[in-house]
């Protein structure tokens, strides 16, 4: 009895001291919260006076390369599980160095770009699409924060080609050497699908409804820039490499 | 400070009791998990003995959790270029 009795007194003493920890560590983290979201409405208030066109109103979307504020690109540092990079999120790539092209690369590449139509191995997180233009797409997916008539670039290709030519990447294309541009046309939906769920000596059957969505899309056009227009934007010819990507005819 | 990088590659199912613990002891609990330790002789005989199970790398730094999996997660492959607000505010300017 009596050392039931010291137990309960112990829980209750660990019952009373457990709040006042949690009302200690509550404060700091609303503190925090606030700090974060007063820099993020900082930044905020920073790219509006910095943007060019302050008379236009503040969307939530991402606005065009020039607009994204460059201190918010690189003091991320991961956290919690939502903090992704934006390397690995879909936001339009900054460069820091000019594209660089094999000196092979260039003297081959107008054999590819003479030839239309094109195609394009397309990676949508790492699962890959054959696209020409006027394909139409159904995505696997739901893809967030996209509306219907956006138009979105894919950068990540992994072959890039006509009838006889072919451009691998190894493993991946360099996104400045080609645009490949789709359309979202809207959302479409698969049949409700009705499991029945039934569990051992019960005479009651669960119903599990599902009913997903996927994104549809258009290919507008899928374009192989010429060497002129890469030099143009600022590409650096090099000597070739052991590894560097090749144009492969068809045998 | 240089660390172990150790990642189970098979499951120590049918094996000795011992070998369970020890992977235990390391804290790796499913396959292809992935788990940081010092570099230290206590480390390097628990990897030791469970050497047919594992694959050990040396780095520089340890990696949380959510980091090792961020290794893994590949690129979204695709940018919005133009909302369609954007482009509804070109065609109206012009």
């Amino acid at each position: 009895m009596f050392s039931r009795s010291v137990l309960r007194s112990l829980t209750s003493d660990l019952r009373l001291s457990a709040p006042s920890i949690s009302t200690i560590s509550l404060p700091q983290r609303a503190c925090l919260h606030q700090t974060a979201s007063l820099r993020n409405a900082q930044q905020q208030s920073q790219t509006q006076s910095s943007s060019l066109n302050p008379e236009t109103p503040l969307s939530a979307t991402p606005r065009a390369q020039e607009s994204i504020p460059e201190t918010s690109i690189h003091n991320i540092i991961p956290q919690t599980r939502d903090d992704i990079p934006l390397a690995k999120q879909p936001v339009a790539p900054t460069f820091t160095s000019p594209l660089e092209v094999t000196k092979s690369l260039m003297a081959q590449l107008p054999h590819l770009v003479g030839q239309t139509p094109h195609y394009v191995t397309a990676e949508i997180h790492a699962r890959p699409f054959l696209l020409t233009a006027g394909d139409h797409i159904r995505l696997p997916f739901l893809m967030p924060k996209v509306k219907t008539g956006d138009i979105l670039r894919f950068n990540r290709a992994s072959a890039l080609g006509s009838r006889d030519f072919t451009l691998k990447g190894s493993p991946h294309i360099d996104e400045r050497l080609f645009e490949c541009r789709v359309r979202v046309i809207g959302v479409e939906s698969e049949p409700l699908r009705i499991k029945e769920k039934t569990k051992r000596r019960q005479r009651h059957t669960k119903q599990a409804r599902s009913k997903h969505r996927y994104t549809t899309m258009r290919v507008m056009d899928v374009r192989v820039k010429s060497p002129e227009e890469l030099l143009k934007e600022g590409a650096v010819v090099i000597e070739d490499a052991a590894d560097s990507p090749q144009i492969e005819a068809r045998s | 400070m240089s660390y172990f990088r150790i990642t189970l590659l098979r499951s120590a199912i049918g094996l000795p009791r011992r070998t369970t613990d020890v992977l235990k002891a390391l804290g790796l609990k499913k396959r292809m998990a992935t788990v940081f330790h010092p570099v230290s002789s206590s480390a390097a005989g628990q990897i030791m003995k469970v050497k047919e199970l594992v694959e050990v790398k040396e780095v520089e730094n340890y990696m949380s959790q959510h980091e090792v999996w961020l290794e893994r997660k590949p690129d979204p492959g695709y940018y919005v270029e133009k909302t369609v607000a954007q482009e509804r505010g070109e065609s109206l300017q012009q």
